[in-house]
């Protein structure tokens, strides 16, 4: 902005005027160049300024005047010249320092010398000193290497030192440009040697040997000799404790990384380095980029696993554990007798409180390395805990005392207290459950005598002891008519909640309370009530969470662990904190979960609990491991639970158990040791009470026994096994048992090249899959229905891939898609037979598949498009390409582990925006070469590219992959990503969009009001920015973004823009709104059962600027209730959503390019392109990280 | 994962490793051979050989007897090690050229002492009229200083005040003293303050004079 002329100078103008020193940053009271100027202009037309200006630059004359002009003689007070180099470097004490300063001030002798000695200390060099120090030999690296070789020959330094010093100087008869040269060369070449010679053996070496002189982790590192625990004070710590060897390795680290920043192998041992120093967020950081760049290696992820480890125990994180447990699998299923990673994950197990674990791993290390001091320590771990196990399970195991013995007459009154005391609960809990109807309402007397003295003993140790009256209280009321049969009702109540029926428990509470109420007994109507709140409120609190309701249901939890805390009943705490644990699952929230079940299982072990109270909590835990995809660490945690329980009655329970660590053992790709589980749950299963929901489970796990049995080869006997089953379908009445079935046996089949055979059974399987598909009612019964399903429909269409037509795989491929679209109306004419018939062998035809053409008539129209579907199939990937020239297809038998492993790493690489762009790169070539590759040749840049994911291919970002000419997919023609043909053509794109369309734009920068931790200020911006440049935009923000105003005006908007808050809620994201007032019940969620009610129609385009928006239960949007798809499923024809946790700030930057784009007439998918191109070309925001979070859906 | 400078002597010392070498002399080179540089300019020579050969002399006097001098420094004072090295380096170039010189006793041009390498004595010798003129100043502008500057910093303040404008060192050279703990810019903030405040007594002086002797034009006028 001008200065106004004929405005009077102000002191900083002034300043500026008579030349101080400016402020370095500019700051408000400089002013700059080219404002003087106009001050001077001022001046100039202004007497008084001038004047004043005038006498500030005489006043300020008299102060230049005050500099000495030479250096005078000293006086008797000034100290030594040499005591000023001393004060300039900071080498004297501050005190003498500062006296000396202030006399240098005043001193025209001294204060020149300690300027020259700060000018000689200062770091800041002239040019011409730059000059003279890039000329000096000791600026090239082959002198500095020669002369740390000479110096680092220690003791007697001077002689060789002194050769050196005349190598340099005085040469020979040789010229000195000569010796110099000769000189280098040697240099460059010793130093060479002496690196090379180092690198080769020392990085490893130097760390082992650190590692070994002051073992800090319990957890080993490679390479490393025994060396004993010490137990160090965290923080604090002096650096010159640390071994010369480490330091060392630091070096030699660091000097190899500048050479080779991204190998994998000096990475590690930078990790471990930071391992050893404590540094374990960054080991963690610096182990997962060398990861990357070696995936499999063992070193790396047992490294990592000890990262993690120790940083759960630094922070107090228990899912750092699991972490730990997870990576430690993965080696060992590479390398089984790993001896290190075996000692490892015992230890870590052992902390997870996953026993059975450690003790079999403790057990295989001392297999394979029975001697030395590394097997002693394991060995007495070993037998620690084993005895810690034993222990346990005696004190569980052990009876209580009866009636009979409490009161019998030989008695050791003290030893019987002491025992009682030991496991005090467990007897209060059988007083009230067993004693109490026994005492009142038993028929025979003695019994009643008997356990009325064991009541009144109870009674009397838990007032005296635990300073708990309400027994003695409700004994103390006995005498009315009603007292007995509440006593008995009491005791139901109880008896039913821990048995798991809550409702039963909440009901017979209810009648004791009643009871205890006519009978006048204070104390049992207080604990009827308890029981009655307790069961209400935790009921209550799953209610809520199935609404959606976080904070009640959190509330309402926390209330049942306070009362059972504060009413002293431990075993009560110990299931309302596994009833907490699941709230927190069900919502997502894995870490609390975990924490809370891990805290719950500290109890469980310090304590005398049933061991179903711990196997509740491991089932809790599998619960979270399974949200984080931890397969080995599910595997540890039903090997846990199977021991708690295995000597349980409950057969069907133990059956079950075995069934979910089959399915544990399978995804962690174990598959003969899932075999072995599932062999002895269907044994279980056919020991238990044989009931249709027994036999149900009993083939579940009979069926995969087979396809296990299949994919190892020994199809035969998977066939017969099947076979076997044959005659126990026509009893069952559940469809998806039989589809499972029936897609199995096709599968064996198949491997058994019985095609014939094949296609009836998995006709069979979609016949009735169909039948099932037209009684669904929601998104939920879908995603049942698809779980279990799908495999007909693939194992259908890999046969007409195998018999190699290409149009009819085709078409079923895209009608199995499109399957959501026919959901509860469909009729399959073919069908229609009974299911029951079906199933009898024999009896009638398989049913014959509709004729599709859907494919076919679609094909002349796809002239500016060309699409790209995949299916994953049993036995490979299928691939078809299709447009107006015809449908082509690729089958690649076998790659399809390979290409989920790959893509999987390509996605995380990409949403991590600390991975090294290199190996995004190099994965993100290598994924290109296996899926896009193999159909190149039918790509065109000026037609759209259309692209039908599936399974693990849902998440891949395409347009991050990577040709073989370096160009990235998306440079070429613009994705769009669709859920299959028919729901394309569903969808209606309309005309191009403008501004003048109704939009609705929903900004919520925080979910936590008055919380800024979680504020999104970009999003604010973004959704104002948008709704400013739309005149017709209605603009809902922060509390006006509540589920009814968007109901209310969503229908009615053309584009629905929100920018805010997602997350994911038992798998599934939700875009986060404002409360709802003061209603727990409202939701504050908009998710895909909240779009259910909502119309639209009119809606053509849906932008969701929040994180992992396009994720669904799997991981891609085709899963059930991703929001896209949901989006599209209604009808939207465009959506764009991101693939992962998205940055706020260049979020903003991304949508203000898309709708420039988008309003510059282009398709939504080009303007997608558009905005990913202008993020790209930014330097810091070239990682597809940044450019390649949102996609494009539905239409291009 | 960072080495700490005594850390690095420590290793120097007890391990006599060429890499720890390399890194000591990437980590000091440049303050050893800045140091040098400048204060071999201080005895007038500029040959670059000189400058080479007592970089060298630097390092030989550092490891002597296992780094001695450096590892009991280190020990006592491992945040000033980089200046300790430069003060040793600084020396062994005053030494070099001290030794140099008592064996050329009378041949030579170079300078006897520290001393003798600073400017020439000041023209105002003591006594003379511009020498009382400058004291009288000094001492007005020491009492100005006294008057405007109050806090618990005013001491630093006026020390900065005058080895800025009477010493004539640069706000980053008054920085880096000792003790002083203002950055480059908080001390040129603090020479600003004290500057505008002294200027505007010193004119309000002699506005004081000019209204009762009507000397060198200042008027009496407004207030600033």
């Amino acid at each position: 902005m001008k200065r106004p002329i004929d405005r009077h100078l102000d002191d900083a103008e002034i300043d500026a005027l008579v030349s101080l020193p400016q402020e370095s940053d500019g700051s408000r009271e400089s002013v700059a160049e080219h404002d003087v100027r106009e001050l001077r202009s001022h001046i100039d037309a202004c007497e008084e300024c001038t004047r004043k200006v005038q006498m500030h630059q005489d006043a300020q004359a008299v102060i230049a005047n005050l500099k000495v002009s030479g250096s005078e003689h000293a006086s008797s007070e000034c100290p030594g010249d040499s005591e000023w180099l001393q004060v300039a470097a900071g080498l004297l004490p501050t005190v003498m320092a500062k006296e000396l300063m202030v006399h240098a001030s005043q001193c025209d002798h001294c204060g020149p010398i300690l300027r020259n000695a700060a000018a000689t200390l200062s770091d800041a060099a002239t040019p011409e000193e730059e000059a003279q120090l890039a000329s000096l030999p000791s600026a090239r690296p082959g002198w500095r290497r020669t002369l740390a070789t000479e110096l680092g020959k220690g003791p007697g330094i001077n002689p060789p030192a002194h050769r050196y010093h005349k190598l340099w100087n005085q040469g020979t008869a040789w010229p000195r440009w000569a010796v110099v040269g000769v000189a280098c060369t040697l240099a460059i070449a010793s130093g060479w040697f002496i690196t090379s010679r180092l690198r080769s053996r020392s990085v490893d070496e130097l760390l082992a040997e650190a590692y070994s002189q002051r073992r800090n982790l319990e957890l080993r590192i490679g390479g490393a000799k025994y060396g004993p625990m010490r137990t160090e004070r965290l923080g604090g710590r002096s650096t010159l404790e640390r071994p010369a060897s480490l330091l060392r390795a630091e070096l030699l680290i660091k000097e190899q990384l500048s050479r080779n920043p991204d190998e994998p192998t000096l990475l590690r041992a930078e990790g471990e380095v930071d391992l050893l120093e404590g540094n374990y967020d960054s080991a963690i950081r610096i182990l997962k980029r060398a990861l990357q760049i070696e995936p499999d290696s063992s070193h790396l992820l047992t490294d990592l696993a000890t990262a993690h480890f120790q940083r759960g125990i630094a922070s107090d994180s228990p899912t750092d554990y699991g972490v730990a447990v997870e990576y430690l699998g993965k080696t060992l299923a590479k390398s089984p007798d790993d001896p290190i990673a075996l000692f490892n994950r015992a230890i870590v197990s052992e902390r997870m409180f996953l026993y059975s674990q450690a003790i079999q791993d403790w057990e295989h290390y001392l297999r394979i390395d029975p001697q030395g001091e590394w097997s002693e320590e394991a060995r007495g771990r070993l037998t620690r805990l084993r005895q810690k196990v034993k222990d346990h399970q005696q004190s569980s195991n052990e009876p209580l005392l009866t009636p009979a013995e409490l009161s019998g007459p030989d008695k050791d009154e003290t030893a019987i207290r002491e025992r009682i005391d030991t496991r005090f609960e467990e007897y209060l809990r059988v007083a009230v459950q067993d004693w109490l109807p026994s005492g009142f309402s038993a028929a025979d007397p003695k019994t009643r005598e008997q356990s009325r003295f064991a009541l009144g003993l109870v009674a009397e140790l838990a007032s005296a002891r635990h300073s708990d009256t309400w027994l003695h209280d409700l004994l103390a009321d006995d005498d009315s008519t009603s007292f007995s049969a509440a006593v008995v009702a009491l005791s139901q109540a109880v008896t039913a909640s821990d048995t798991g029926n809550y409702e039963l428990a909440r009901r017979r509470a209810a009648v004791a309370q009643q009871l205890f109420t006519a009978s006048g007994n204070r104390a049992g109507v207080l604990r009827a009530e308890f029981e009655n709140v307790f069961q209400l409120d935790l009921e209550h609190a799953v209610c809520l969470s199935m609404l959606g309701n976080f904070t009640s249901t959190q509330q309402l939890a926390a209330r049942a662990i306070g009362l059972a805390e504060s009413a002293g009943y431990p075993t009560l705490h110990l299931r309302a904190i596994g009833l907490a644990s699941d709230t927190e699952l069900a919502f997502g929230d894995s870490s609390a979960g975990w924490k809370r079940a891990y805290d719950g299982l500290a109890k469980f072990w310090a304590g005398n609990y049933a061991p179903m109270q711990g196997y509740n909590l491991y089932t809790n835990l599998d619960t979270a491991a399974d949200m984080l995809q931890q397969r080995h660490l599910q595997v540890a945690i039903w090997q846990q639970a199977i021991d708690l329980i295995d000597s349980e009655s409950d057969v069907l329970l133990r059956a079950m158990a075995h069934s979910w660590m089959a399915q544990a053992y399978y995804t962690a790709g174990l598959p003969r040791a899932a075999e072995r589980e599932y062999g002895q749950a269907s044994r279980l299963f056919a020991a238990a009470p044989q009931t249709e929901a027994t036999l149900n489970d009993r083939i579940q796990a009979e069926v995969w026994l087979a396809r296990l049995l299949s994919k190892r080869g020994e199809s035969k006997d998977a066939l017969a096994r099947l076979t076997r089953l044959k005659p126990y379908l026509s009893a069952m009445s559940n469809n998806y048992v039989a589809i499972n079935f029936y897609s199995s046996l096709g599968e064996v089949q198949l491997d058994n090249h019985l095609l014939e055979d094949s296609d009836v059974s998995v006709r069979t399987a979609v016949g009735l899959a169909e039948q099932s598909l037209k009684s669904l009612r929601s998104e939920r019964a879908r995603a049942t229905w698809n779980r279990d399903a799908q495999t007909a429909y693939r194992a259908l269409v890999e046969l007409k891939v195998l018999q190699g037509d290409a149009r009819t795989s085709l078409e079923l491929w895209e009608w199995y898609r499109g399957a959501p679209l026919r959901q509860g109306r469909h009729r399959l004419a073919d069908t229609e037979t009974s299911p029951r018939a079906v199933l009898v062998p024999g009896s009638v035809q398989a049913p014959r598949l509709p004729d599709l053409q859907v494919v076919k008539n679609s094909l002349p129209r796809l002239n500016d498009r060309t699409t790209i579907s995949y299916a994953v199939l049993p036995h490979g990937l299928a691939i078809w390409v299709y447009d107006d020239a015809g449908v082509a297809l690729q089958w690649r038998p076998g790659v399809s582990g390979q290409v989920a492993l790959l893509a999987a790493r390509f996605t995380e690489l990409c949403s991590d925006p600390a991975s090294d762009i290199g190996t995004v790169r190099r994965d993100g070539k290598s994924l290109y070469d296996l899926i896009v590759g193999p159909i190149q040749g039918r790509l065109f840049s000026h037609r759209a590219l259309v692209i039908e994911t599936d399974g693990d291919l849902a998440g891949i970002p395409f347009e991050a992959l990577l040709e073989a000419s370096d160009q990235y997919l998306d440079e070429g023609s613009s994705v769009v990503m669709s859920m299959g043909l028919y729901y394309d053509m569903r969808l209606i794109s309309g005309h191009d969009f403008s501004s003048q369309q109704p939009v609705l734009v929903v900004g919520v920068p925080s979910v936590s009001g008055d919380q800024p931790s979680d504020a999104l200020p970009d999003a604010l911006h973004e959704a104002e920015a948008l709704a400013a440049s739309f005149p017709h935009a209605y603009f809902l923000k922060g509390n006006e973004a509540t589920i009814e105003n968007i109901e209310k005006y969503l229908p009615g908007a053309a584009i629905f823009h929100f920018a805010g808050h997602a997350v994911a809620v038992e798998g599934q994201p939700r875009l986060l709104l404002a409360d709802s007032g003061n209603d727990p019940q409202k939701r504050r969620m908009l998710d895909a059962e909240a779009l259910d009610a909502v119309r639209l129609r009119d809606t053509e385009l849906v932008v969701l600027s929040a994180c992992a928006t396009a994720q669904g239960q799997g991981a891609g949007f085709a899963e059930p209730n991703s929001l896209a798809r949901v989006f599209i499923s209604k009808g939207v024809p465009h959506v764009v959503a991101s693939h992962w946790p998205v940055d706020s700030a260049t979020t903003e930057i991304f949508m203000q390019e898309f709708y420039r784009g988008l309003l510059s007439g282009i398709m939504v998918s080009e303007a997608t392109k558009r905005a990913a191109l202008v993020i790209r070309s930014r330097p810091e925001t070239a990682h597809p990280y940044y450019w390649s979070a949102f996609s494009a859906f539905g239409l291009k | 994962m960072s080495i700490s400078d005594d850390e690095l002597i420590r290793l120097c010392a007890e391990s006599n490793d060429e890499l720890a070498w390399e890194e000591f002399i990437a980590r000091f080179d440049r303050a050893i051979s800045l140091s040098v540089i400048r204060t071999v300019r201080q005895w007038g020579v500029t040959e670059s050989h000189v400058v080479d050969d007592l970089v060298q002399e630097t390092y030989l006097k550092l490891c002597a007897a296992k780094c001695r001098l450096l590892q009991d420094f280190a020990a006592l004072h491992p945040e000033t090690i980089p200046s300790y090295i430069k003060t040793i380096a600084i020396n062994v170039v005053h030494d070099h050229f001290k030794a140099l010189h008592s064996t050329k006793r009378g041949s030579g041009k170079l300078p006897e002492t520290l001393e003798d390498i600073e400017a020439p004595a000041g023209t105002g010798s003591l006594g003379s009229s511009e020498a009382i003129e400058r004291e009288v100043l000094l001492q007005e502008v020491g009492r100005y200083l006294e008057a405007c500057t109050i806090g618990p910093d005013q001491e630093r303040d006026r020390l900065v005040f005058w080895l800025y404008y009477r010493q004539g060192m640069t706000a980053q050279a008054i920085a880096d003293l000792p003790g002083i703990a203002l950055t480059s810019k908080g001390v040129e903030s603090a020479i600003l303050r004290m500057t505008r405040l002294v200027r505007q007594r010193l004119i309000e002086v002699r506005k004081g004079k000019s209204s009762t002797l009507g000397e060198k034009g200042f008027r009496p006028a407004e207030s600033y």
